[in-house]
């Protein structure tokens, strides 16, 4: 059964069309890596998958249903840059707004909700961080905050927004062990505009630039490459280097874990 | 006169009554204006009240109440602009900013007769409070501290990361117009107190202040209240003791108490560091 399924999708923003003619099926259990260059529509796939744009054309169902009909079913963890350093928040006052808008008012939580900010704590390996305020935190931690917010609900799709952006190597490796531990029973969607991410736990990697070129495994074709980034010559290593399954040091030089 | 003669004094009552009613709406509003970076925005619905000035002077009705209208009207129509226009913001304000301005001083000017209590919106006159406008801050008060309370999950959600309180079901955009209708009846509330000038600085000192003290943003909130309370009593004092308008008093007390702790903090920080 797929858990998210596209199929004829165009979206615009502002009349420039960002995605168009998109298909896609994720199933259940799997973990899809979106890669693509800055700019190509990564991020929006993402919004579409969520409900928070509406498609031009075509349809995006997600478990079955129009998207954003079960917040509770999905968890989701954006790019950590964009949100306010000096905020007066704890890291479990952080996961706690993981919880979905529902009956419950006032300005405490229950007993019961901070029990499973602690798990979704426990479970991304920081609960001794749980007091300390959230502007106050690295990178890499403040990314595992985010992940623990969104394990919160104990989602079954988890969506993650270029996870690794401006994390230090420690921080990367600690991030990949966590979403290593979540277990495969989580449907799990990655967006990387970097390419070194692919490794065997993945089991498909889709290239986003305006359209869409998907493959079967952990590999990033010649295909996908030419929609990235133009088509080049033949013989570059690139689609080798990848299709190995260990993380290289090919990006730019940067050193990975 | 000593002190105590001066606080039997009915206006004087009055006046740290209303001292009080504003810092519990001002610190509230102030803390979710900050964290929110709303500062900007607020600036340009404070001067639009102007305008509400300006009609209720030309129709010759109740000032505060008029204002109050037009400014929660005002403060609507900005934030419904500004939602389908997000890159827009700052020229969709600065345009209602002076228009808002512009369209008071027009109705005043034709209203025949000298208008002499007009200096009292712009700069404010805490010691002219009257029982009903005592009445219209405690009720704007409940408002305030009824939605707050009752949304207070929301707001934490939608002023931490409103993209993401989204995909919770939170409904931020009907957040996001409550939060600018609280803005403008607290302006029209401070209006009284500071004046439509200088209400800025009172929505935004406490809380800047706060915000090194507090870890949520309930506490910030009662922070930013006690804050705002010590600059309005400090600056009524002082604006007795100097024979100076209350206002500008009070200002003028919050600017130099902030700047005092802010080099304190920072000389404390340095030594530590050193």
């Amino acid at each position: 059964m797929d858990v998210i399924a596209l199929d004829g999708v165009a979206f615009r923003f502002d009349r420039e069309p960002i995605l168009e003619d998109i298909n896609l099926r994720i199933p259940r259990g799997s973990f899809t890596v979106i890669v693509g260059p800055n700019g190509g529509g990564k991020t929006t796939l993402l919004h579409l998958i969520l409900g928070l744009y509406r498609p031009e054309r075509g349809q995006v169902r997600v478990f079955g249903d129009r998207p954003g009909s079960h917040p509770e079913r999905i968890g989701y963890v954006p790019q950590h840059g964009n949100l306010p350093p000096g905020f007066p928040a704890t890291v479990e006052q952080v996961v706690l707004m993981g919880l979905p808008h529902d009956h419950r008012h006032g300005p405490l939580f229950f007993a019961d909700e901070r029990e499973r900010a602690r798990q979704a704590l426990d479970r991304t390996g920081i609960i001794e961080l749980a007091d300390r305020l959230y502007g106050a935190l690295s990178g890499g931690q403040r990314q595992r905050v985010l992940i623990a917010r969104a394990l919160i609900t104990e989602p079954e799709l988890l969506l993650l927004d270029e996870p690794f952006s401006n994390i230090d190597p420690y921080g990367r490796a600690c991030i990949y062990e966590t979403l290593d531990s979540l277990g495969h029973e989580l449907t799990r969607v990655m967006v990387s505009h970097d390419l070194g991410i692919t490794r065997q736990a993945v089991s498909q990697v889709i290239a986003v630039n305006r359209w869409l070129v998907s493959g079967d495994g952990p590999t990033i074709t010649d295909e996908m490459l030419a929609l990235m980034y133009g088509q080049h010559d033949q013989g570059c290593p690139m689609g080798q280097i990848i299709l190995g399954g260990e993380p290289v040091a090919h990006d730019h030089g940067k050193p990975r874990p | 006169m000593t002190l105590l003669d001066l606080l039997n004094q009915g206006f004087v009552q009055h006046a740290l009554i209303a001292a009080l009613l504003v810092s519990i709406a001002a610190g509230i509003v102030g803390a979710l204006v900050v964290v929110n970076r709303l500062v900007f925005m607020t600036g340009g619905i404070a001067h639009t009240a102007y305008g509400g000035v300006g009609a209720a002077i030309f129709l010759g009705l109740p000032v505060l109440p008029v204002t109050a209208v037009f400014t929660g009207a005002a403060a609507l129509l900005l934030g419904g602009l500004t939602i389908k226009r997000r890159e827009q913001t700052d020229t969709l304000i600065g345009v209602i900013w002076a228009a808002g301005m512009a369209f008071g001083l027009i109705l005043v000017d034709i209203t025949p007769g000298y208008q002499a209590g007009l200096m009292t919106y712009l700069f404010g006159s805490i010691l002219t409070v009257g029982t009903p406008e005592l009445w219209l801050m405690a009720g704007i008060d409940a408002l305030i501290l009824g939605l707050a309370l009752y949304y207070y999950r929301d707001l934490l959600s939608f002023s931490f990361d409103p993209v993401f309180a989204r995909t919770r079901g939170i409904p931020v955009t009907g957040l996001y117009l409550m939060l600018l209708l609280l803005i403008a009846e607290t302006v029209v509330m401070m209006i009284q107190v500071v004046g439509l000038l200088l209400v800025i600085a009172l929505l935004t000192l406490p809380p800047y202040l706060a915000q090194r003290y507090t870890r949520t943003l309930g506490g910030m909130m009662l922070v930013s209240s006690l804050f705002s309370l010590l600059f309005c009593l400090a600056g009524l004092y002082a604006s007795y003791w100097f024979d100076i308008g209350s206002g500008p008093a009070i200002i003028a007390t919050a600017c130099v108490i902030y700047l005092a702790i802010a080099s304190t903090s920072g000389m404390v920080g340095r030594l530590k560091r050193s």
